[in-house]
Formats: structure tokens, C-alpha cells, sequence
């Protein structure tokens, strides 16, 4: 078939960020690789969906858009079992949360989850990671449920976020990232959370003193492709997409965790030559002016214990058997390391 | 009686709408002084019945002509160029909404197909987005109509 | 030409401007014209109806129905009267007494209005055939009500200031404290200049009233006077968004025109609410389109390319604000403001950024600008609703002003 002249990519925050350099770098690939024939642009900002992030899975579905790099938070309106990952506390209580992640993605929990994406009509290549997601506020330092009593956070608009901080007591608004940034500098919000690699670049540290590194709960992105238009694609070229997909995915999931894993984030990077501006996060974020807390076992048990309830509900809305698959994963990995 | 409704259906409808998001906003200020949360999960009642609003008042803004134009070079037209400007003019109005009927109508069916739910009551998407294709119709409705009468009224010759 | 053909920015543009030119209704213009383009160049058609619903689905916009809403309860239930009645009291037979009357009485309105020309609707139909009862040229009192009602705009609460946070990403509540200065000035200066005239002419106003008979209007008006300090003293205050703060007043306006004046009926209720779905509507479709249009222009490139240009003409901020300004008023004698907001901010907010303006600054000037543009020909819809009125048969004006809702021209420019 055919080939497009050129494709189009959809991000949701800037080209700034680790999301936006996976992105990036994907394209970088796959044009390099194919010697100029494929062409993908990536379109920033939520463009392509005139900011409204949480459609994003419709219309690459229905072929408006080629390819995403995208968060499963913004995909779990239409694919509820992608909210395994926003379970509270369900991965950070694991002893190795990195090890956890990557144990789901490769075990049977993670095939399940991409059945799921593929069963609705989407192709996915590969995975990638924005991080795990910390709470910024501009009022006081939160070490406690009790700190958070009647903040206004902003969460992106999935039900099961607003459930999990309705159970801590704050007060969860959703809003689309696009028009986040505005209700934090005229202050409707007190708080966000999102990955340090999302809320750094776009300054959160002018309008928001105190991070809470409490890694309640992650967001790995997938970067998938239009079905109809993977088919047209050559079999050696989808052999080069997919790839190139790995290889940025792999990139992606280092810039996320440089420095708040054990180094291996910072080894990889350094071996394909890609080291960041950025290599020490709390550094930074201490750097800009920002107060780090970072939440000992015993602080985040505290927030765990709240949020339990809402993990059981979520359970049986996910479905049992994927949940249960992603325990059994991740006790497999933590008992082998 | 029917046809009383049928003709001001929009009105009836959108009176309603209006007044339940008045109150639910209102209701929201009172509320958040007693209540934590106040309601905060009606403001996507709110928000996407105000979808809901705009097209039926699109309709009833088709239905009376009192759409924003510009009509100076319009009005310096003798009758013949009035006529064929406004063929042009309710063409492209049918197109488009016609094109909004059926691309919402795609999304509707897309979104019951994949049980996409809203972002914080959780509830069907398509109870609100149901609103693009329908009212699209009844747009489309209201746009004939109006053309009709114009044409009946032979309303060229005036200056409109 | 070859090149031009290729070039989805030329398309973008003329595909707006024809269809403009024969009558279409400038939402339909602005939609088409992108889902055209987005369709030839494949971008995405089948985005416009989630594009369609993200649009009109945000929470900053919900002030724009309840505004529209709160003012037509006011004026309906004989809020505008009183305060016509009281100000004319005050200001009495001094030279030019009932012109500048209608200036602070629009000054007044405009708190409670957010949009022009619903001004001229709420005040017209009582100031114009009194001025010209007092021996005024009708020209002449036409003419002031739709200057003044351009305050509306200015003076908050104001759709455009609510359009313009929502593009620029701006604070409505700082824009709509920013307001108020200006406001004050241009009225004040309308007052200046419309005395000027009334003592070439030898206008009056009608003998000020005794000091009961004032007392007796103040406390008739007090209930609407009210009103601008719960909207603005409540956004001020923090209390409220400007979006709840017009959610109150529209209940302030249902309690005073219930239990105050007890002048609100069933069927004015519903005359109101239907009123304000169709008028909400008329502004919001233009909002729809038009951010459709404006993504549009971002997604093909053709906003970097104009700002590019303007960024390249001079790097004298002066020369550029007088451009712009120039380019504003000119594009206010045709467009409405949502429109042009939708079309040109865009465009402008590199170049802001560019020179370091303001933002907040820059929306209250364009704003003034705005005004300007709702009374300069050819399209000039505060001065459309009363112009053509003439004689003192309040049916006819009645009659008028019906038709001209017809003809939507009431709602441009909000
Ligand atoms: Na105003
Ligand atoms: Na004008």
C-alpha cells in the first residue's frame, strides 16, 4: 500500500518532557532507519484532540490520528483494565517498585492489559513510562492524609483518581492538562500530580513549593498505531517501527527513572550517549527552590490504609484475574531478586 | 398541543437545562461551605449539559435567523444575488451540521461500542455526547424550515 | 497561484472570507472552512464532533450563559427602569442633563450586563424616546445609548474578558478587575463629550426631582445597585469563580423580581430562560467554531507564519502596537469580538510574549478596542438596535427591536 507522506503523532504535554522525548526520539528512529521514507510528526500539547486528552484512544482508533505515545491513565475511559496501574499504592508497596513495573510488564498481567488495548481496536507496540506520579501543592508539606484535608487537587479526569483522593480527604477536581497550568497560577487548584519528568519542565516549581514523593502510583505509556495503517506498512518496515518503538521505549523509562532508581537508568543512558540535562531529580527540584519530602514506609502505609478501600473496589472493575495476575507477578519478581 | 411543542420544543427543552445547571452551580456555592466536597462531581452535569443547551439554542437561533452574519454586502445585492447567496448559505449550513449529525452519531456508536464512561461520574459518555447527533437533526429541521418560509415569503425583494 | 492552491493557509483564510461575504453565518464560516481544510490535507475530520463537544464543555465558559442569564432577569423584572429613574432624578435639567444620564446609567449597566448590545436592548427602549421627548435629536440619543453600551464590555462582568481568559489562558477575575478603571474613564470622557454636543445644541434634562421624590428612587433602585458589589465583590473577595458569582446574581435577580419588586411571572420566567438559550447559543456557536478555526490555524502553521511576519515588520514595540491596534479596529468594523478573539489572539500572543506585554493589560485594551468596533460602520450592532428607530410610538421600537433579535444582530459582539 501506499504510504502516507506524513504520519501523525499524539502527546499530550510538551516536547520538553521525557514523554515528549520518547516521542521524539521514536520518530528520530523510524525516519533515520527507513532512510527518510516514513515520516511520523509528533504533535504536542494534546493537539490533535483539541486538548481534550481523554479522547485520545477514540481517535487513533478511528484512524483521525496514526499513532500515539500515550498514558494508560488517559486511555482508561474507554479501557477500564488500564487502571491496574492507578490502583493506590498497589505497585509503590512492593519492596522493589521498578522491579514491580517491569515484572508486570513482562509477565502474564502485562499480556492481559495489552489484549485489552488491542481488543479495542488499537495496535500496540511497545511500552514506555512518564514515571511515577508526586503531589506538588502550594501550601504546606504533606506528610499525612491529615496535611491534605480539603486541598484542592488536581487530577486528570478517570474516576478511579478521584476516588482515591476523595478517600485521603482532599478535594479532587479534574481538568485537562491543558488547562492546568492556568488554574494553578490563578490558584482554583492547591495541588497536581503528576511524574517529576511532566511537572518540571513546565515550571510547576514558580507557583508550587512543596513535592510529596509518595509514589502512589505510576504511569507507563504505551506507544501504539491505527490498525488499518499498521497494515499498510511493509512487513520489514513494521519490523523496523516496532523496533524502534522498543528501543525509545526503553529510553523513555530511563529518562523516567534516572536517578530515582538503583542507576540503572543512568548506566543505560549513558551507554547509547543520551544522558539528560537533569541526571539527579531531588537535586533539582531542592535546586529550584522546592521542599522534597520524601515519605517513609510508615507515612506511606498511613495514606495506603485510607486508600484501601478503594483498591478493593477498583478490583472486581478491573476484573480479578488481571489483578491477581499482576500480584503473582510481582511477588515472582521480588522473590527472585 | 403537538405541534405547539414541536415548534417550541428547543424553547422547552432548553429552559429546563438552563435552570438545572442554575441551580446545580448555585446549589454547588451554597453547599461548599457546609459540605468538603461540595458537588464537585455536578460540575461535569453541568458542564456537558451545557452541550446540550448550545444545540438546542443553535436550533432555535436557525429556527428565528438570528444567527451572527454579515450582511452588508448581502443587502446591496439586487434580489437575484440575495436568492443565490442564500442557496450558498443554508447549503453550507445543512452541510456542516449534516457532517456534525453524522460524525457525532459515529462517536455515539463508538462509545457505546467501548463502554467509554464519563471522567467523574463514571456514567455512560454517550447520555451527554448523544446530544451532537440528534439536535444536529433537529438543526438541520429547524435550517429547512426557515429556508422554506423564506422562500415562501418571497422575502428577497425586501431588504432583509 | 500554483503554489497558493497547495497551500492549505490560503485556504484556510479564503474559505473563511467568501462565504463571510455572502451571508453565511459566521460560525458555519469558521467551522466549514476548517473541516475543509482539515479533511483535504487529512488531518482529521472526524475530530469535529469531540473537537464540537470540547469546546463548548468548559467550565470558564458556564459564566457566559449565567451573565447572559442574570441580565435579561434584571432588566425584565424592571431592574433597568428603576435605575433610569433614579439617575434621572439625580442628574436633572443641568445641560445635557439626560445624556449624561444614559452614559452613567450604561456605566451602571454595564456591571450587570456582559454584552453590548443586550445593553442597548435593556436601556434603549426607555432612554431614547425620552431624550427625544426632550426636544434631543433622535440621531443624536440613538447614538449615546450605543456608545455607552459599549461599556458593557469594559466595565465587568464581560463575555469578552470571559472569552479572552479562556484563550489566553488568563484569569477572568483579574481581567474583570482590570476593567473597572478603564471603564470608569471612557465613561467619564463620554459624559465630557456628550455635554460638549448637548451645549451646542442646547439639550436638557428633565427638572431633578424633590428630595423625597429621590429618596423614594433610591430605595426603588437599591436592589439593582446591589448588585454589581455581590458579582464583583464577591469574585474580589474570593467568595466565588466568576462563574458561580453569576449563578448568584441570576438568583439575586429571580429573588428581587419575586419577593422585591413581585413583577416576575411564569411566562416572563420562561420568556426569559428561552431568551437567554438562544442568545448563549448565538455566542457560543461562534466560540465552537471559532476554536476550531483557531486550532486550525495553529495545526497548519499558518499562526507561526503571520506572528513571524508581524515579529519581522519592526522590533519597535510602539510601531507594533500601533499595527495591531490599527488592524484591531479594522477588523472590529466587520467582525464580532468573539470572532476576532478567536481568529487574531493567536496570532498576537507570540508577539505579546515577544515584547513581555502584559497579558492581562493587553486584553483590557483590546477590549476598549472591541468597544470601538461595536459602533463603527459597516457593522456596527450597537448602533444597528436603535438606529432605524424613529418617532416615539414604542410599538414601532418594540416591533424593532424584535426584528433585529431576529436578525441576531442584538447578540453580535455580545
Ligand atoms: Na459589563
Ligand atoms: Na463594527
Amino acid at each position: 500500500a501506499e504510504y502516507k507522506a506524513e504520519y501523525k503523532l499524539d502527546i499530550v504535554p510538551s516536547l520538553t518532557t521525557a514523554w515528549g522525548m520518547g516521542a521524539t526520539y521514536f520518530t528520530d528512529l523510524v525516519r533515520e532507519r527507513s532512510d527518510g521514507r516514513i515520516n511520523i510528526k509528533v504533535y504536542p500539547n494534546s493537539q490533535l484532540t483539541t486538548g481534550a486528552q481523554t479522547n485520545a484512544f477514540m481517535l487513533v482508533r478511528n484512524g483521525t490520528i496514526d499513532f500515539a505515545v500515550q498514558s494508560s491513565i488517559n486511555y482508561s475511559p474507554q479501557i477500564v483494565e488500564l487502571n491496574l496501574f492507578a490502583l493506590p499504592f498497589f505497585i509503590a508497596n512492593q519492596p522493589d517498585k521498578y522491579v514491580a513495573m517491569d515484572a508486570i510488564k513482562a509477565g502474564e498481567s502485562g499480556k492481559l492489559v495489552v489484549k485489552a488495548v488491542e481488543d479495542k481496536g488499537v495496535k500496540f507496540l511497545a511500552w514506555g513510562e512518564n514515571g511515577f506520579r508526586e503531589l506538588t501543592n502550594s501550601k504546606r508539606e504533606i506528610r499525612s492524609p491529615k496535611d491534605m484535608e480539603g486541598m484542592k487537587i488536581r487530577v486528570v479526569g478517570s474516576p478511579i483518581f478521584l476516588d482515591a483522593f476523595r478517600a485521603i480527604g482532599a478535594n479532587p477536581l479534574t481538568m485537562n492538562w491543558s488547562d492546568t497550568m492556568a488554574a494553578i497560577q490563578q490558584g482554583v487548584v492547591d495541588g497536581q500530580e503528576n511524574p517529576i519528568s511532566t511537572f518540571y519542565p513546565v515550571k510547576i516549581h514558580e507557583y508550587h513549593k512543596y513535592v510529596t514523593d509518595w509514589h502512589y502510583v505510576i504511569d507507563p505509556t504505551m506507544y501504539v498505531v491505527n490498525p488499518a495503517v499498521w497494515k499498510t506498512f511493509s512487513e520489514d518496515d513494521q519490523k523496523l517501527i516496532q523496533e524502534a518503538a522498543e528501543e525509545a521505549g526503553k529510553y523513555m523509562v530511563a529518562l523516567a527513572r534516572i536517578s530515582l532508581d538503583d542507576g540503572t537508568a543512568y548506566k543505560y543512558l549513558e551507554s547509547i550517549g543520551k544522558l539528560p540535562e537533569i541526571t539527579d531529580w531531588y537535586k533539582e527540584l531542592a535546586n529550584v527552590g522546592m521542599t522534597v519530602s520524601i515519605l517513609t514506609p510508615e507515612e506511606t502505609r498511613a495514606f495506603a490504609e485510607k486508600t484501601a478501600p478503594v483498591v478493593d473496589e477498583w478490583r472486581s472493575k478491573i476484573g480479578e484475574e488481571i489483578v491477581a495476575a499482576a500480584e503473582a507477578d510481582m511477588a515472582a519478581a521480588a522473590a527472585s531478586k | 398541543m403537538i405541534k405547539k411543542v414541536f415548534d417550541n420544543f428547543e424553547e422547552l427543552l432548553g429552559s429546563v437545562i438552563l435552570v438545572v445547571m442554575a441551580v446545580i452551580t448555585f446549589a454547588n456555592v451554597v453547599t461548599r461551605y457546609f459540605i468538603l466536597y461540595a458537588l464537585a462531581f455536578t460540575e461535569e452535569v453541568t458542564i456537558y449539559l451545557f452541550v446540550w443547551l448550545v444545540m438546542l439554542g443553535t436550533a432555535i437561533a436557525f429556527k428565528k435567523g438570528a444567527n451572527l452574519s454579515m450582511t452588508f454586502v448581502y443587502d446591496k445585492l439586487p434580489a437575484r444575488g440575495k436568492k443565490l447567496c442564500f442557496f450558498a448559505s443554508t447549503a453550507l449550513s445543512l452541510a456542516f451540521f449534516a457532517l456534525l449529525a453524522y460524525l457525532g452519531y459515529v462517536q455515539v456508536s463508538d462509545e457505546i461500542a467501548l463502554s467509554v464512561t464519563s471522567p467523574s461520574l463514571a456514567i455512560p459518555m454517550w447520555w451527554y455526547t448523544v446530544s451532537l447527533p440528534v439536535f444536529s437533526v433537529l438543526i438541520i429541521v429547524r435550517i429547512m424550515q426557515a429556508a422554506a418560509e423564506t422562500v415562501r415569503g418571497d422575502e428577497f425583494r425586501r431588504g432583509c | 497561484m500554483e503554489t497558493l492552491i497547495h497551500e492549505p493557509a490560503f485556504w484556510t483564510i479564503a474559505l473563511f472570507i467568501i462565504p463571510l461575504l455572502i451571508r453565511v453565518p459566521i460560525a458555519v464560516a469558521l467551522g466549514s472552512a476548517a473541516i475543509f481544510v482539515v479533511w483535504n490535507w487529512d488531518l482529521g475530520y472526524q475530530m469535529l464532533s469531540y473537537s464540537f463537544f470540547s469546546g463548548i464543555a468548559k467550565f470558564p465558559l458556564l459564566a457566559i450563559p449565567f451573565f447572559i442569564l442574570a441580565g435579561v432577569i434584571m432588566e425584565k423584572v424592571g431592574i433597568a427602569e428603576r435605575i433610569i429613574a433614579l439617575i434621572k432624578q439625580l442628574v436633572g435639567d443641568m445641560t445635557g442633563g439626560l445624556a449624561v444620564a444614559t452614559v452613567i446609567v450604561a456605566a451602571f449597566w454595564g456591571a450587570v450586563s456582559g454584552s453590548g448590545p443586550a445593553t442597548v436592548a435593556a436601556l434603549g427602549l426607555i432612554l431614547i424616546p425620552g431624550m427625544a421627548e426632550a426636544g434631543y435629536d433622535k440621531a443624536f440619543a440613538a447614538a449615546v445609548v450605543s456608545v455607552s453600551a459599549g461599556l458593557a464590555i469594559i466595565i465587568p462582568p464581560s463575555i469578552s474578558f470571559i472569552v479572552y481568559g479562556d484563550i489566553m489562558q488568563q484569569s477572568v477575575g483579574t481581567l474583570f478587575a482590570a476593567g473597572v478603571l478603564p471603564g470608569i474613564v471612557v465613561a467619564a470622557f463620554l459624559c465630557v463629550s456628550v455635554w460638549l454636543v448637548s451645549r451646542v445644541h442646547g439639550y436638557r434634562g428633565a427638572p431633578r426631582g424633590s428630595a423625597s421624590e429621590v429618596l423614594r428612587a433610591l430605595r426603588d433602585a437599591f436592589w439593582g445597585l446591589f448588585t454589581p458589589v455581590i458579582i464583583l465583590g464577591g469574585i474580589y473577595g474570593g467568595i466565588f469563580t466568576p462563574t458561580e458569582a453569576a449563578a448568584v446574581a441570576v438568583f439575586y435577580g429571580l429573588f428581587v423580581g419575586v419577593f422585591i419588586y413581585r413583577t416576575l411571572t411564569v411566562r416572563i420566567l420562561y420568556e426569559i430562560l428561552s431568551e437567554t438559550v438562544a442568545a448563549t447559543s448565538v455566542v457560543m456557536i461562534v466560540v465552537t467554531c471559532a476554536g476550531l478555526y483557531s486550532w486550525l490555524g495553529a495545526t497548519v502553521g499558518l499562526i507561526d507564519k503571520i506572528a513571524a511576519l508581524l515579529l519581522g515588520i519592526s522590533e519597535n514595540p510602539v510601531v507594533i502596537l500601533l499595527m495591531i491596534n490599527i488592524i484591531l479596529l479594522f477588523a472590529g468594523m466587520l467582525l464580532d469580538a468573539i470572532s476576532i478573539a478567536y481568529v487574531f489572539l493567536p496570532i498576537l500572543a507570540p508577539v505579546i510574549m515577544a515584547f513581555g506585554w502584559d497579558p492581562i493589560w493587553f486584553g483590557v485594551m483590546m477590549t476598549v478596542n472591541m468597544a470601538i468596533g461595536q459602533v463603527t460602520p459597516p457593522v456596527a450592532v450597537n448602533l444597528a438596535t436603535p438606529a432605524p428607530y424613529d418617532g416615539h410610538d414604542v410599538a414601532l421600537a418594540r416591533r424593532l427591536s424584535r426584528s433585529l433579535m431576529r436578525r441576531g444582530t442584538l447578540w453580535l459582539h455580545q
